[in-house]
């Protein structure tokens, strides 16, 4: 009896034996793999190609159009924080600005080659199919207002004297719609990019072979099937969009009453996302260097830590930026039924991939 | 009464070769690109519950980690064929392409069949099929996708109510124009509660 025993004892020992040989065998291949799956970060992460960007902003004073107080600080505030990001990032970059600014109707302003005309910005984009090439970023960013299908409202021409809205109808002329827009970068080589401040701007975001935009839509699941079994080819055009909201809903910027230096709900955000101080009550108040006003007028100044955005990779991508937006805005991102707030949630292009901006 | 199958499937070569070839593979599949490798471990009660969980670290798409976990209570359970309802969970993280893009996170939840089959030496082999949806983690689009996964156990030691096996788990999952294979290598943990719990409640 005591002999059966021992020999059992003696057989479960030997088991166990294989068992530990077993799973100390197991365990050194996980670990030979693991060890050998670090080389994940990639060598060479700094962009090839060149960044051009062209800041297009409107205060629409001198129009007959309801006249706004953020586009213009949106505009020079996000070129320079785009500029010093690119500066400590390695990149180069290129800097645009058609501004349209104060009152003004004369000759001097309305024959600006930097005056923000449907005509001036079609040549810039234009120009960009000869001088981009397949590694550049072309970034175009906009603030001012949009009209019912999304389209651009642009500057008055010399002709329109001012007027914008006439009988209650906006002129042609000066509207810049999606579809003109994107025919136009699809025609640039490299990635395009739109950052866009105003209403109704999801227009610009087209349908993903591929995804599914869930914001808008009740039917998501048995959407996102159809499109999986579809016969659609992916769609590759290298335009991404970042748009304030979505293609049924307005934009909003505070009431400058209540604030010094304004900024549209959405820019606010971008601009912090991307590391930018404008001195101003906001997010990046207690980890920055003090605002100022630097020579050349512009308000704020990069933060000296990387962007709050960013993740652990060291990069910040357009996903860092929407993410960073849709949390910090400081307007709800639903409607607030109970008290009637306005609302805007942005929104961002479809598809599988993500855009570095700036790796550091 | 325990009794040891290992003799009989050889479990030391199997082990070697599955080691060499993960370690092949690997260094391979840098070029392949699709090809996941990985590790997996699971705990199944026969007729009751099964959970698979099959980490894969490898390049799907550039490089990629990702994890396949399958959730199976049985529907019907014969003495050697099984049908049994998945739960898939389908994970892709984010992964860097080159210096201007990278692929984004890709999180998936999944339903669908798993078919078992017991062969005469022990060994079972699972084959399932799944679809769900999915969302690219931060951007508010979905996506849809199908998993189709193959699990071959392999017995390498047995009590009367538990099971060691050598795993064996191959997933190819479908996603729009882009096929992700992964393959991997683990232990599982057959375990027959129920049977366990009445024995141990009529002894009592």
């Amino acid at each position: 009896m005591n002999k059966d025993k021992r020999q059992e004892a003696s057989l479960s020992f030997q088991h166990f034996k294989i068992i530990k040989q077993l799973l100390l065998l197991f365990c050194s291949s996980l670990l030979i793999f693991t060890l050998s799956s670090c080389d994940d970060s990639y060598q060479d992460n700094k962009r090839k190609g060149e960044i051009y960007h062209l800041g297009i902003a409107l205060d629409y004073k001198n129009t007959n159009v309801t006249s706004l107080n953020g586009p213009i600080n949106d505009c020079k505030e996000l070129s320079k924080a785009l500029i010093m990001n690119a500066q400590r990032s390695g990149a180069i970059i290129h800097e645009s600005q058609f501004i349209q600014s104060g009152y003004d109707i004369g000759q001097n302003t309305l024959t600006n080659p930097a005056y923000p005309t449907k005509e001036q910005v079609l040549t810039y984009l234009k120009q960009q199919e000869t001088l981009a090439t397949d590694n550049d970023l072309t970034i175009i960013s906009y603030s001012g207002h949009g009209d019912t299908d999304g389209s651009w409202l642009l500057a008055t021409r010399s002709e329109d004297k001012g007027i914008s809205i006439h009988d209650g109808e906006i002129s042609n002329q000066l509207l810049l719609s999606p579809l003109e827009l994107i025919t136009a970068l699809k025609k640039i080589k490299g990635d395009k990019l739109l950052l866009i401040d105003s209403c109704y701007c999801g227009n610009f975001i087209s349908s993903s072979t591929d995804t599914k935009n869930s914001i808008e839509s009740d039917q998501t699941y048995s959407q996102a099937i159809q499109k999986l079994f579809s016969s659609n080819e992916l769609n590759e055009t290298h335009i991404y969009v970042l748009s304030a909201t979505t293609r049924d809903n307005t934009c909003h910027e505070p009431n400058s009453l209540s604030h010094s230096h304004v900024h549209g709900y959405f820019s606010k955000a971008l601009l912090e996302g991307l590391g930018w101080n404008d001195g101003e009550k906001g997010k990046l108040e207690n980890h920055s260097v003090p605002s100022l006003i630097a020579s050349d007028g512009v308000q704020g100044c990069l933060c000296s830590g990387l962007p709050p955005s960013i993740d652990s990779s060291l990069m910040i991508t357009l996903d860092d930026l929407y993410a960073y937006i849709k949390e910090n805005q400081e307007i709800p991102l639903e409607k607030q039924e109970k008290y009637s707030l306005s609302y805007q949630h942005p929104m961002v292009s479809g598809g599988r991939k993500d855009l570095i901006l700036f790796s550091y | 009464m325990k009794t040891s199958i290992l003799p009989h499937v050889r479990w030391k070569n199997i082990c070697i070769v599955w080691s060499l070839l993960l370690l092949i593979a690997h260094p391979l599949s840098a070029n392949l690109e699709q090809l996941s490798l990985g590790s997996s471990l699971s705990l199944s009660g026969t007729n009751h519950l099964i959970l698979d969980i099959s980490r894969t670290d490898g390049t799907d798409y550039d490089k990629a980690a990702g994890n396949i976990l399958t959730f199976c209570p049985a529907i019907i359970q014969g003495k050697r064929r099984s049908l049994s309802l998945t739960i898939t969970q389908f994970e892709i993280n984010k992964t860097p392409l080159h210096n201007s893009h990278r692929y984004r996170k890709f999180i998936g939840l999944g339903l669908g069949l798993d078919f078992g089959v017991l062969l005469h030496n022990q060994t079972s082999v699972i084959v399932g099929i799944s679809s769900g949806i999915g969302e690219l983690s931060h951007t508010d689009n979905k996506e849809g996708f199908m998993a189709l996964h193959c699990t071959t156990q392999i017995p390498l030691y047995q009590s009367h109510h538990q099971t060691l096996c050598l795993s064996l788990p191959v997933s190819f999952t479908y996603r729009k124009n882009i096929i992700s294979p992964s393959i991997g290598v683990g232990l599982t943990i057959h375990s027959n509660f129920v049977v366990y719990v009445r024995e141990k409640r009529s002894k009592q």
